[in-house]
């Protein structure tokens, strides 16, 4: 059989990513975007800002500054559509995302110190958005812990988990090698485990 | 915690995110969006709009490359050539000094680099024009942010945040030398998008901006060079590397050039500069990948000239055939896929873009004649036949540019192939059977001339059916007979390759509408290979093609669909 196995075998297989539309849609839509149509451009910003939006805040974003966020990744996107060429779309969208997110957490320790700090911002009916979109504690905890990783872990997590990335994906969008993203990953769950006891211990002792 | 009970809370709180509330945020992207492209375009530094070199991306500001890197930023892991002495504080909290100290040290690592690479690339001093001159400003801002708010770091952010800005200077200043330097001495047998042939392309289009700069700076040796001689012995002599300039500065910055793989060609007067796609090829021939040798090669097709406008239709016919040809004859994966994202491009330039209608909306007759040259030169492929598909629909809506953006129908060989549920994904074989590759279509030839099975030894079932195929189709009879098990019964050698060129037609009609294949086993052993189904896009039979091992090599039965 080795001969048999010797039949370099592949195939592309067509699957829906998290970025909702598929591949073929998304190009279509990026080449006619680049050609001045802005329906097409439209088009993309509505696919892909759920996505866009989960991203940054699983990224630690504050969700008062999500909007904020989106608006500036689709800035860039726009702005840079000329060089996009070789990556897929959608992987493109996950490094700007995370470059926005980046930047926006340096500009904003600046503001920081120039705002008063006057706790957690509620919203009319007490919550914070945080508390209402993850309504169980459980989740809250959980999501809390994650931002308390380093961003070397979490973002691996991030998108393993909720955004069903395979290891060679988060390699290319994080720009670590292959073995460095298993390590990270691996090294990061242990992490999230240590934290999470953590956090549920100390609950245990402030509710307890 | 164990790890399953990680992976529970982890799914539930996915559940949760999944929920989040979807709002509509279109229009205030969108305004946000014209508000900074009004400020991009009062701000630019250099605007320059160049010949796009590069098939399918249309027209792209390598100058604006030159301004941003942020979008690839490299991994902490990479090169650490440059070691800041960051004044550790070993206690792990970080003090103001430290920071500055790293941030003057990063500073000066820039601007070292930059004059350095400005050396590389052959320009002399006076050459004003900041290279990448957003890092430092990249560099400004980090700083600011780690002393607004010393607490919130420590010692590790900084050192985090130092290798991953010095190695962001690394891979801006790479040459595109240096690269292929690198890819001389070592081959990639599998191409990745962060590997050296994709840091190449993105190095090259980012210094043909500083280039396109210096053609200013160079401006008066190029008009005194004119002046001694004519246009096209001075660009000659620029393209080989500046041998016989006799102006320093010119001949240094020739020879750089071309040492990084650019050269001169004259446009409308001027002497520009561009990516010698086929020089790079040349260099790279017989120690590069075979596959970004040909993707090279198909990049050195320009298709726009510097104002976005399709040079020629029919040459994009061309090409498009070209890419459909190429793309059967791959096998690196990241090739083909980049390969099939500029068909894309290229097919929607060529079918549905602005640039086929002229004022009045009509379609342009050169587009039209490029189109009806296309059908009738390649009738076989499967892009003339998506564009007589387009042809047609035009011509019902009587070459009027439509209202809607047509919908646009790639060439078939683009669509993903549908997968019947009985087929195992690791038996199927998404490969053209014809042409065949040149690695292939070598070992053929010695095949042919040998008839020594030893040479196809490490060819499986697929391999030796696209070799019958390839016989069949070139009138190889000989060769033909020779793949055959010799127990199959067939005829004495000289009777069969008599019959054969009397016989009407090919095997090779077999194939019309080939989609892909599969590994067929017989029912009682599901490892035992028998056969090579192939599967169709036009019909629902599936023959099997059959072949043998015999002494450990693969062999056709003979009449194998029977």
């Amino acid at each position: 059989m080795q001969a048999a196995a010797a039949v370099s075998v592949k195939i592309e297989k067509r699957k829906g990513n998290q970025f909702g539309g598929s591949k073929m849609n998304d190009d279509e839509l990026v080449f006619r975007a680049r050609n001045g149509n802005m329906q097409a451009f439209a088009e993309l910003i509505d696919i892909h800002t759920p996505t866009v939006k989960r991203f940054a805040f699983q990224l630690g974003n504050k969700y008062d500054d999500i909007d904020d966020i989106t608006q500036e990744v689709f800035v860039r996107v726009y702005r840079f559509l000329d060089q996009f060429s070789h990556a897929k779309f959608t992987t493109w969208l996950y490094k700007i995302t995370l470059n926005v997110t980046r930047d926006f957490a340096r500009s904003k320790q600046r503001q920081i110190k120039k705002v008063l700090k006057i706790g957690k911002e509620r919203s009319y009916d007490g919550k914070t958005a945080e508390e209402s979109i993850l309504r169980y504690e459980e989740d809250r905890t959980l999501h809390e812990c994650i931002q308390k990783l380093d961003e070397k872990y979490r973002i691996p997590i991030v998108l393993f988990y909720f955004h069903d990335k395979s290891y060679d994906e988060i390699a290319e969008i994080t720009g670590a090698s292959l073995a460095n993203v298993k390590t990270r990953m691996s090294r990061g769950k242990e992490h999230l485990k240590k934290l999470l006891t953590l956090a549920e211990k100390k609950e245990g002792v402030n509710h307890g | 915690m164990d790890d399953q009970l990680l992976e529970k809370r982890l799914d539930s709180l996915k559940k949760a995110y999944d929920d989040m509330p979807e709002e509509e945020n279109r229009s205030a992207i969108l305004a946000a969006i014209k508000k900074d492209q009004k400020k991009q375009k009062k701000n630019k530094w250099f605007h320059l709009p160049y010949a796009a070199s590069f098939i399918g991306v249309g027209m792209i500001a390598g100058v604006l490359m030159m301004q941003y890197i942020g979008d690839h930023a490299p991994s902490e892991e990479k090169t650490e050539q440059h070691q800041a002495s960051s004044g550790e504080n070993r206690s792990g909290e970080l003090g103001e000094a430290d920071v500055k100290a790293v941030f003057e040290d990063l500073q000066e690592y820039y601007q070292e680099r930059e004059l350095e690479t400005k050396e590389k690339l052959g320009f002399l001093s006076g050459f004003e024009n900041y290279l990448y001159r957003d890092i430092p400003m990249e560099l400004k801002d980090a700083e600011a942010a780690f002393l607004s708010d010393m607490e919130a770091y420590e010692e590790t952010d900084l050192e985090d945040t130092r290798k991953r800005l010095s190695s962001d200077i690394d891979q801006a200043f790479t040459m595109p030398s240096e690269i292929i330097d690198r890819l001389l001495q070592e081959k990639s047998d599998e191409v990745s998008l962060d590997g050296p042939e994709y840091t190449l392309l993105k190095q090259l289009e980012s210094f043909l901006g500083a280039y396109y700069l210096s053609m200013t700076f160079y401006e008066d040796d190029i008009n005194n060079a004119i002046e001694k001689e004519n246009v096209a012995d001075v660009i000659k002599k620029m393209n080989a590397g500046g041998e016989g300039i006799s102006f320093n500065g010119l001949k240094e910055m020739s020879s750089r050039a071309v040492e990084n793989g650019y050269a001169f060609r004259e446009e409308e007067g001027r002497i520009i500069p561009f990516v010698n796609f086929i020089g790079i090829a040349d260099r790279l021939r017989g120690a590069a990948n075979v596959d970004f040798i040909k993707y090279l090669e198909l990049r050195s097709n320009r298709v726009q000239d510097r104002n976005g406008e399709v040079i020629s239709f029919e040459s994009l016919a061309d090409l498009l055939v070209k890419l459909e040809k190429t793309i059967a004859t791959v096998e690196d994966a990241t090739i083909e896929e980049t390969m099939r994202i500029d068909v894309r491009n290229l097919f929607g330039l060529f079918v549905v873009s602005q640039h086929i209608y002229d004022k009045n909306n009509e379609l342009k007759d050169e587009v039209k004649q490029a189109y009806i040259y296309l059908i009738k030169t390649y009738p076989e492929t499967d892009t003339a036949s998506a564009v007589q598909n387009m042809y047609k629909k035009m011509e019902s809506n009587n070459f009027q540019k439509p209202a809607d953006v047509e919908k646009l129908d790639f060439p078939r060989y683009m669509e993903i192939m549908e997968i019947p549920a009985h087929i195992k994904q690791e038996d199927v074989i998404d490969r053209k059977v014809l042409p065949i590759s040149d690695s292939l279509l070598s070992n053929y030839k010695e095949f042919a001339a040998k008839k020594n099975f030893n040479i196809l030894k490490n060819y499986g079932p697929f391999e030796i059916m696209q070799l019958y195929f390839h016989a069949d189709q070139t009138g190889d009879y000989e060769t033909k007979y020779a793949l055959y098990s010799k127990n199959g019964g067939q005829p004495p050698e000289e009777q069969y390759i008599q019959e054969m060129k009397e016989a009407k037609g090919t095997v090779s009609e077999v194939l019309k509408g080939y989609e892909f294949a599969s590994l067929y086993h017989p029912d009682d052993d599901p490892e035992k290979v028998i056969g090579i189904q192939l599967h169709f896009n036009d019909r629902p039979d599936a023959p099997v093609f059959q072949v043998v091992q015999e002494d450990g090599f693969w062999k056709v039965q003979f009449l194998p669909f029977q």
